[in-house]
């Protein structure tokens, strides 16, 4: 067993040893290579960068706003929600229903609502946030889905 | 800002390379170790700002001014001008190959806002501190699913970009990501190869580059691997403290505290390598700890003001019961080696191949310490798991994986380091012989 672990070891060694003479001369090639590597770098990042924008073009947001809401409410809120073409459209109504009975209560339990915006999310909706301040879960009792009601503030800094 | 953090980490590097402060590492490490400090000096400032509402723009003056006040000085003395000018000659090295497939592997594994807990977590908590007068906002436990008392290094870094863009872009925390995700794989090769001896440098580079499940976490825009990156270079000061000056202490102490702003389990390796720090250095040299300490002070100061004063409470220690029922639990013991092994098998099988080679050539003493950290760190995590309120099996799937992300990098080093010590001890043997 020693043996063989010293010729395993021993092999490695001389493997080792071939590699890295390879990789010194790779060293002295021209200068002008690392140039090309640098502007192939930089062009792979700026693909990267335009695909990655267009991966948030795929996203589909659907904004719609409930004007009586606004009778119930503060006269400067709205709702609105924001879906990925996976969510049909009797989801939205269904939590559409559900906020008529939660929204009120959030009015009395958090701060003063003046400016603020309420926007209701599909879980795995992977959207930008806005001005969070708090967050409520919706467990729907006819679905599996779960929804998270947001309130964020209108006013931009 | 950018360009302040670019000004502020040349000037650190000319610090940490011209003046003789016994750091004795290479180029590209003085240039990651100088922009992280930048950047970790900015955070402080942001926070300092955030959390008692000093005036920002009036320590941003002062640090453009420092940095013009250099850039003036090294120009009427031409000589160290001469001296970079005369220093800049690229020669082709391997590591430009390897950041290229570095960087096709991540942006096609990048997503905009990241994976969940990017969104849900980090970014959010980045939105929040966009606003200095509202932050606070998130800081209560109604909303425990974006954990609130997290650390906010990250997001700090993120909404400073944002407020000097004067925006909030999706591109931001991507190319934050890219870059630690670079900035690993650089300072992976750069601490570990030698003139002589790049093999080995780009050897640890491959698991980095071509373990995919790594490739994805990193692109997810989560905060384990910055902590991993911190984990890595505070590993890399360990190694090398022998013979070393109090300011190399200084800013180990203070590279070593950033992991605590980073995330909760930073705090839990800062105390470790403190702790072995204290054993090796206690009783001969006492003042090279003092120095340690007090580079890690101003981060210390930080995470207790922000979990004593502002944070909530912690999920995990509000939910904690039946601790002790927990922990003579046979069974959860066997879940969690069960889950531990089947975590390492399917998805980082690599870090197998890594425990069998260190299993053969670990012979070497200098990266005791290191080995130390690493395993007492990885039974830190294992004991949160032990006495977790949360649903263990729920608990092990949605973080096991980032635990293991964040000592990866760390482990790779300390493998190949063993690995590049025992060829040159065989070479050297064989000479003789």
């Amino acid at each position: 067993m020693v043996n063989l672990c010293e010729h395993i070891f021993l092999k490695m060694k001389s493997i080792i040893y071939k590699l890295n003479i390879i990789l010194n001369k790779c060293s002295k090639v021209s200068r002008y290579y690392t140039l090309i590597f640098s502007l192939l770098t930089c062009a792979v990042f700026i693909f990267g960068i335009i695909k990655l924008n267009n991966k948030t073009s795929n996203l589909q947001e659907l904004k719609v706003l409930f004007k009586p809401m606004e009778s119930l409410l503060d006269d400067e809120l709205e709702i609105s929600f924001l879906k990925t073409k996976d969510t049909n459209i009797s989801d939205i109504k269904l939590y559409y229903q559900m906020q008529f009975t939660l929204v009120p209560k959030i009015i009395t339990t958090s701060k003063p609502f003046k400016n603020k915006i309420i926007s209701v999310y599909h879980k795995s909706t992977d959207v930008d946030h806005f001005r969070f301040i708090k967050g409520y879960d919706i467990i729907s009792k006819n679905s599996t889905e779960n929804y998270r009601i947001y309130l964020y503030s209108k006013q931009k800094p | 800002m950018i360009i302040l953090v670019l000004l502020l980490s040349f000037l650190l590097k000319s610090l940490l390379f011209y003046v003789n402060f016994n750091l004795n590492f290479n180029s590209a490490l003085k240039t990651i170790i100088s922009c992280i400090v930048s950047i970790a000096v900015l955070v402080l400032i942001y926070t300092v700002h955030l959390f008692f509402g000093y005036d920002f723009t009036m320590f941003f003056q002062i640090l453009i001014l420092l940095n013009v006040a250099y850039i003036i000085l090294i120009w009427r003395t031409k000589r160290h001008i001469l001296l970079i000018i005369r220093n800049v000659k690229p020669k082709f090295s391997i590591i430009y190959p390897i950041i290229l497939i570095a960087s096709y592997f991540f942006l096609k594994a990048s997503q905009p806002w990241g994976k969940w807990d990017a969104w849900a977590i980090w970014n959010l908590h980045a939105k929040f501190l966009f606003f200095e007068n509202e932050w606070t906002n998130f800081l209560t436990n109604s909303i425990s699913w974006t954990h609130p008392d997290y650390p906010l290094m990250l997001p700090s870094i993120i909404a400073i970009i944002w407020k000097s863009i004067g925006e909030f872009n999706y591109l931001v925390p991507a190319i934050i990501a890219y870059m630690i995700y670079i900035g690993l794989i650089i300072t992976i090769y750069a601490s570990i190869s030698n003139k002589n001896l790049k093999i080995f440098g780009l050897f640890a580079t491959l698991p980095l580059l071509f373990d995919f499940t790594y490739v994805s976490q990193s692109a997810s825009q989560y905060a384990d691997t910055l902590l991993s990156f911190v984990i890595l270079i505070s590993m890399i000061f360990l190694v090398n403290i022998k013979k070393k000056s109090k300011i190399y202490f200084l800013v180990f102490g203070f590279v070593a505290s950033i992991s605590m702003w980073i995330k909760n389990e930073g705090i839990a390796f800062f105390f470790l390598i403190s702790l072995i720090l204290v054993i090796l250095l206690f009783h001969r040299a006492k003042y090279k700890l003092l120095y340690y300490f007090l580079g890690a002070l101003p981060f210390i100061a930080v995470v207790v003001y922000f979990k004593l004063v502002l944070a909530p409470s912690n999920d995990l220690v509000e939910e904690s019961s039946g601790i002790i029922n927990k922990v003579l639990s046979i069974e959860r013991y066997l879940i969690i080696g069960k889950y531990l092994a089947k975590t390492l098998l399917y998805d980082y099988p690599l870090i197998l191949l890594l425990i069998i080679l260190n299993v053969f050539f670990w012979r070497t003493i200098e990266l005791k310490p290191i080995g130390l950290v690493l395993i007492s760190l990885f039974l830190c995590y294992l004991c949160i798991y032990l006495i977790t309120p949360k649903e263990l099996y729920w608990h092990l799937k949605y973080s096991m994986y980032r635990l293991i992300q964040q000592l990866y990098p760390s482990f790779i080093y300390a493998t190949f380091i063993n690995l590049q010590q025992w060829y040159m001890k065989a070479s050297v043997k064989q000479h003789i012989q």
